[in-house]
């Protein structure tokens, strides 16, 4: 054999070994960070509604959930409960949310589940955080689904050093979630609502559809898993009154309800202003005071 | 940049693979896979998937400066006119959008990423026309405009070299592939690691009161940080080319080992200084020049060089800046040193020197316009 044809095979021998070597190595690097997920659980990173729910209830089963969006957030206050659930309410949090948590398995409900409502909760178009775990394609790699806060962290630490302090300065430790407080003077409401015209109350029920798909498919699966399901359609602020198509998406998730004997609530016209932060928030001294007060008695009795 | 974005990346890899496997299958098979047509079906496949206004653009956009080629290869009377009002046509949506720095807005509903690349590719392609006499084949024209790797931001492929790679592509083997991958990892890692951490040192330094130190400081980081991103896109570029089968031109040589401007600029984005000097300086330069027109032709190169990275003043005092130099170059016989027979400390020192006053220049490509200027001004203060 020649010098060439030897140099031919060690070439070829060190070409598959790297790409072999390196894809393996890629693929259980990236494994392993999906199962340890240090970015989520460590609080040296920034926390999404949903990493800070997972932290505060390390539990493996969630024996009672109350999920919803910002609005669940600001309205039951689990500590002031004697229901028993956990608030899992999430900025941006849609139904679809929902669905894709339960089909990734990301939580595990044990009995109960209640899903706060109001016709953001079912809008296609409405924001998301895209940090929530579930966004993440089966194809993006964990650190470049993490890529803001991994940046960040790293950048902070290098600017922390230049400014001759620790790599580490900044902890985020606390894992509360935004809540309102107060009630929010005419002009304030009045600004909100025309942004909320052009965002939201134009939309026909059409916006609404992948949402509604969602509800179906949370209902087939409590029903599979034995999960008692309720739903509470959420207060509207008095302020003003509802616009219709906030009253057409809510008609038709009662009637998805209703066709599938679900039970709910309708708590839409129970609240008057002064419970009120802005149009659906309700406010945190008040107004989330009396609604735990009123929903424990509906959440135990049932 | 659309290798920043996993899916696109992932796109266009995944495609670049799929060919390349279909070349070794025909290879191993002797079996004549139409490949040629295949890769641009895909490759518009991939421009909708991407932007559907994108993909309707470049239909029309290939299409008509196809049509176009054609005029100009069956005209007999008026070629020059014809060549340059082609030239000048193909350029217009690149000069267009240009306006934007104008304050023109031009309201369009098409989308024209890459155009700034392609037109390069048109232009070379009537340049062909022109001087050879030879018509283009429509599916080697559609495959040379359209080859994703290359697309948005180069290097820039010239017609002749894309035609002998397409004809004569790289085989695709364990060899090639572990190459590429290699590449590719260090194109990432340039992009991605190398230039971000830089970026935290070079703001930093802004920060910082500016002193002659800070400001070298900062014009050797700007130097680096546009290095690495460039260089990075190019090395993705290669390696992906290389899947493909398609040879992608180098575009970073070792600029910092060039002793002048005059061969700096044979260094540094390689592609974009070679198509310049064969288009514009040669073209122009039809007859043996004297040391000045030789100059006075370089300031103008500049000039154009800069225009086409932005239509705004501070290109413009780039373009004038590097155009002195190389006029300077020129009319002083300082474009060249031979290495072996130059004192070593004046070789370095000449080379220091060319990087520095580049190092100047990118600072309009790192920096906002005041501090530019303040970055400049603090090399005078001690």
């Amino acid at each position: 054999m020649t010098k060439k044809h030897t140099d031919i095979k060690s070439n070829k021998i060190w070409s598959y070994t790297f790409i072999i070597g390196f894809l393996s190595l890629v693929v259980l690097l990236n494994r392993a960070m999906i199962r340890i997920d240090p970015i989520g659980k460590s609080i040296l990173f920034n926390k999404n509604d949903f990493e800070k729910i997972k932290l505060t209830h390390p539990e493996a089963i969630y024996d009672k959930v109350f999920y919803g969006n910002s609005v669940v957030i600001s309205a039951y206050i689990e500590e002031n409960s004697r229901s028993g659930y956990i608030n899992m309410g999430m900025d941006y949090a849609t139904i679809e949310d929902l669905s894709k948590i339960l089909e990734k398995q990301m939580i595990t409900i044990g009995n109960d589940l209640v899903i706060g409502i109001n016709y953001l909760t079912f809008l296609d178009t409405f924001d998301t955080n895209p940090t929530y775990p579930w966004h993440r394609k089966v194809y993006e790699p964990y650190l470049y689904f993490h890529r803001d806060k991994a940046h960040k962290f790293l950048t902070d630490g290098i600017n922390n050093l230049l400014n001759g302090e620790k790599f580490i300065n900044k902890k985020y430790s606390n894992l509360g979630r935004s809540v309102y407080r107060g009630v929010l003077p005419d002009e304030e409401l009045d600004k909100k609502i025309e942004r909320y015209i052009e965002l939201y109350w134009d939309k026909g029920i059409e916006y609404y559809k992948n949402n509604f798909m969602a509800l179906e498919k949370i209902i087939d699966f409590c029903d599979i898993n034995n999960i008692n399901l309720r739903f509470i359609i959420f207060p509207w602020n008095d302020y003003i009154e509802k616009p219709q198509n906030v009253i057409n998406v809510e008609k038709r998730a009662k009637e998805i309800l209703d066709n599938n004997d679900i039970k709910y609530i309708d708590l839409s016209n129970e609240y008057t202003r002064e419970f009120f932060h802005d149009l659906g928030h309700l406010n945190y001294e008040y107004g989330a005071v009396e609604f735990t007060k009123e929903i424990d008695k509906w959440l135990i009795q049932e | 940049m659309w290798f920043l974005e996993i899916d696109q990346l992932l796109i266009i890899t995944a495609l670049v693979l799929f060919i390349g496997i279909l070349r070794a299958i025909g290879e191993k098979l002797k079996v004549n896979i139409p490949i040629n047509f295949i890769l641009p079906v895909i490759q518009l496949g991939i421009l909708f998937f991407i932007s559907r206004r994108l993909a309707i653009f470049y239909i029309l956009y290939i299409f008509i400066t196809y049509i176009l080629a054609i005029i100009l290869f069956k005209a007999t009377k008026f070629r020059e006119i014809l060549f340059l009002i082609f030239c000048l046509l193909a350029s217009s949506p690149f000069i267009i959008s240009r306006f934007v720095n104008l304050g023109i807005i031009f309201n369009t509903s098409f989308i024209i990423i890459g155009i700034a690349y392609v037109i390069f590719k048109v232009i070379d392609i009537y340049y062909h026309i022109y001087y050879s006499g030879d018509l283009i084949n429509l599916l080697v024209y559609i495959n040379y405009i359209l080859f994703l790797p290359v697309f948005t931001s180069g290097p820039i492929h010239r017609y002749r070299e894309f035609e002998k790679t397409l004809r004569n592509p790289i085989l695709f083997n364990i060899n090639t592939l572990s190459n590429g991958i290699q590449r590719l990892i260090r194109g990432l890692f340039k992009k991605l690691v190398v230039v971000e951490v830089l970026l935290i040192f070079f703001n930093h330094l802004q920060t910082i009161k500016l002193s002659w130190y800070i400001s070298l400081s900062i014009i050797t980081l700007s130097y680096m940080v546009l290095y690495f991103d460039l260089s990075g896109y190019s090395d993705i570029a290669i390696a992906l080319g290389s899947f493909a089968g398609i040879m992608v031109p180098e575009n970073f040589k070792k600029p910092w080992s060039a002793p002048s401007m005059t061969q700096f600029w044979r260094n540094w984005h390689v592609t974009l200084s070679d198509f310049i000097r064969e288009h514009i300086y040669i073209v122009v330069a039809k007859k043996r020049l004297n040391k000045i027109q030789a100059g006075i032709i370089g300031f103008f190169t500049m000039i154009i060089m800069s225009l086409w990275h932005g239509f705004n003043i501070l290109y413009i005092f780039a373009g004038i800046y590097l155009g002195i130099i190389l006029f300077l170059e020129n009319t002083f016989s300082l474009t060249s040193l031979n290495k072996k027979t130059t004192n070593k400390f004046y070789y370095t020192f000449r080379c220091l020197l060319t990087n520095l006053l580049f190092g100047i220049n990118t600072l309009v490509f790192t920096l906002p316009k005041d501090k530019v200027l303040a970055v400049i001004q603090g090399l005078f203060k001690i």
